[in-house]
């Protein structure tokens, strides 16, 4: 697993733009990024639950229990429109901030 | 499946049980339960599936921050702030603590005893049984051998308790298995706990109703006043008595399992009660020595004793009561 600190900046904008389509769940976020990135990273849960938690307190993500087949209630995420705004905003950060690094590395 | 689940349950053991962190639990056991079965419908084995969700679980410390705990993490993270305790460790702590709040309980009631005395040999002496000289004598003297008496099974449940008073401070550590069953141990007390109370709060009840009626209604002179007090005492006595026993075996549990007034936030100091009670009856003595030895007023000193008690009551019901709202 690769050092985290850079991408432990970024836990925020990996979340809200794998939700940017359609709410999700815990374990499906998680399997999302570990698919995406061929493994080459995987988000603990206590990093994801952490984000989710704060996220939701700052009224970026909403949370709603969907019913499952085998009777248990899982909880799902949704982006609020202060999220989007919010992940609009990281990703122009993210763009500026590749652009300055590989400027100044290469 | 059953590794995972005993793994975030002993995570989870000493942190407050609040919404958010009881939330923040099921949570997580479901993310966990989720990877597990698709680790396991791709083919590995329990094992492998097991050692893979935990070790990348991560760790407590990051959801501390976010569920308000830092300090609880902090203290469980540093072993100072720990005591770690054995099965038969637990056992005879229990056993110890037992028998210490039925021996605590004996004492305050033999003090109790001893005023009943004081107050019925003036309640001997005022109704003509018995000279006034020697009521007070006998009275005065029979408190005394009592407090002699009660100080001596203090100071022996002391001694006794000494071993365990780290548990006042700090945190308990323990086997989850063993956790589950103290905390069995607890629920099955509960309603015994509840009888006990109840019928201490119904003994003092009946005894003040005595006292009131014999007061009011004006029966017998200042005799039968008397021996109401001397009843009431008696009553309050066994009250005490049952709080404290059914109480000591409470707190025990509480401290095993760190609930109850041993959470990590309440565990920082003793009581109030329990820090002034020393001083605080040892200058009721003075006090009630003194004046009736200046005054020699002894058949009416003894109220002293009957007013502590109220005072005390009422001291540390306001302390906890502003105490509570900080």
């Amino acid at each position: 697993m690769i050092s985290s600190d850079v991408i432990r900046g970024y836990t925020d904008t990996i979340i809200l733009s794998l939700l940017r389509n359609e709410p999700g769940y815990g374990y499906e976020i998680s399997r999302q990024i570990s698919e995406i990135t061929e493994q080459k990273y995987t988000m603990r849960e206590t990093t994801l639950y952490s984000a989710f938690n704060r996220l939701e307190k700052n009224g970026h993500l909403r949370s709603f229990y969907g019913a499952e087949s085998n009777g248990k209630r899982r909880t799902y995420y949704e982006i609020t429109p202060a999220g989007r705004a919010y992940l609009e905003e990281k990703l122009t950060e993210w763009e500026l901030t590749k652009e300055i690094i590989e400027k100044i590395i290469h | 499946m059953d590794a995972i689940k005993s793994y975030l349950e002993n995570m989870f053991l000493h942190l407050p049980k609040t919404a958010e962190v009881l939330s923040a639990k099921e949570e997580l056991a479901q993310m966990m339960e989720d990877k597990y079965n698709q680790l396991r419908s791709e083919g590995r084995t329990d094992n492998e599936a097991v050692g893979q969700v935990i070790s990348e679980f991560g760790n407590l410390e990051e959801l501390a921050a976010t569920l308000g705990i830092p300090q609880e993490v902090k203290d469980l993270e540093s072993d100072a702030k720990k005591i770690t305790m054995t099965d038969s460790e637990v056992e005879r702590y229990l056993q110890v603590s037992i028998e210490n709040g039925k021996r605590i309980a004996s004492g305050v009631g033999i003090i109790l005893l001893g005023v009943a005395i004081l107050i019925f040999m003036h309640a001997l002496a005022s109704g003509g049984f018995l000279a006034e000289k020697v009521a007070n004598a006998a009275g005065v003297g029979g408190l005394l051998l009592m407090i002699a008496l009660a100080i001596y099974i203090f100071i022996m449940s002391g001694v006794k308790g000494e071993k365990y008073e780290k548990l006042e401070t700090m945190l308990v550590k323990i086997d989850p298995y063993l956790h589950d069953r103290i905390a069995q141990m607890k629920e099955d007390y509960r309603p015994a706990f509840a009888r006990s109370v109840a019928g201490g709060i119904v003994l003092i009840l009946l005894g003040v109703a005595g006292l009131v009626t014999v007061a009011i209604l004006e029966i017998g002179e200042e005799f039968a006043v008397m021996l109401m007090v001397v009843g009431l005492l008696v009553a309050v006595g066994i009250a005490v008595g049952l709080f404290i026993s059914s109480g000591a075996r409470m707190e025990a549990y509480d401290k095993l399992l760190n609930e109850g007034d041993y959470t990590w936030r309440q565990r920082e100091g003793k009581s109030f009660a329990e820090r002034i009670s020393g001083p605080y009856w040892m200058l009721i003595v003075v006090i009630y020595l003194a004046w009736s030895f200046i005054s020699n007023n002894w058949g009416f000193t003894w109220i002293v004793w009957p007013i502590a008690g109220v005072l005390f009551g009422l001291i540390s019901a306001l302390y906890s009561a502003f105490a509570g709202k900080k």
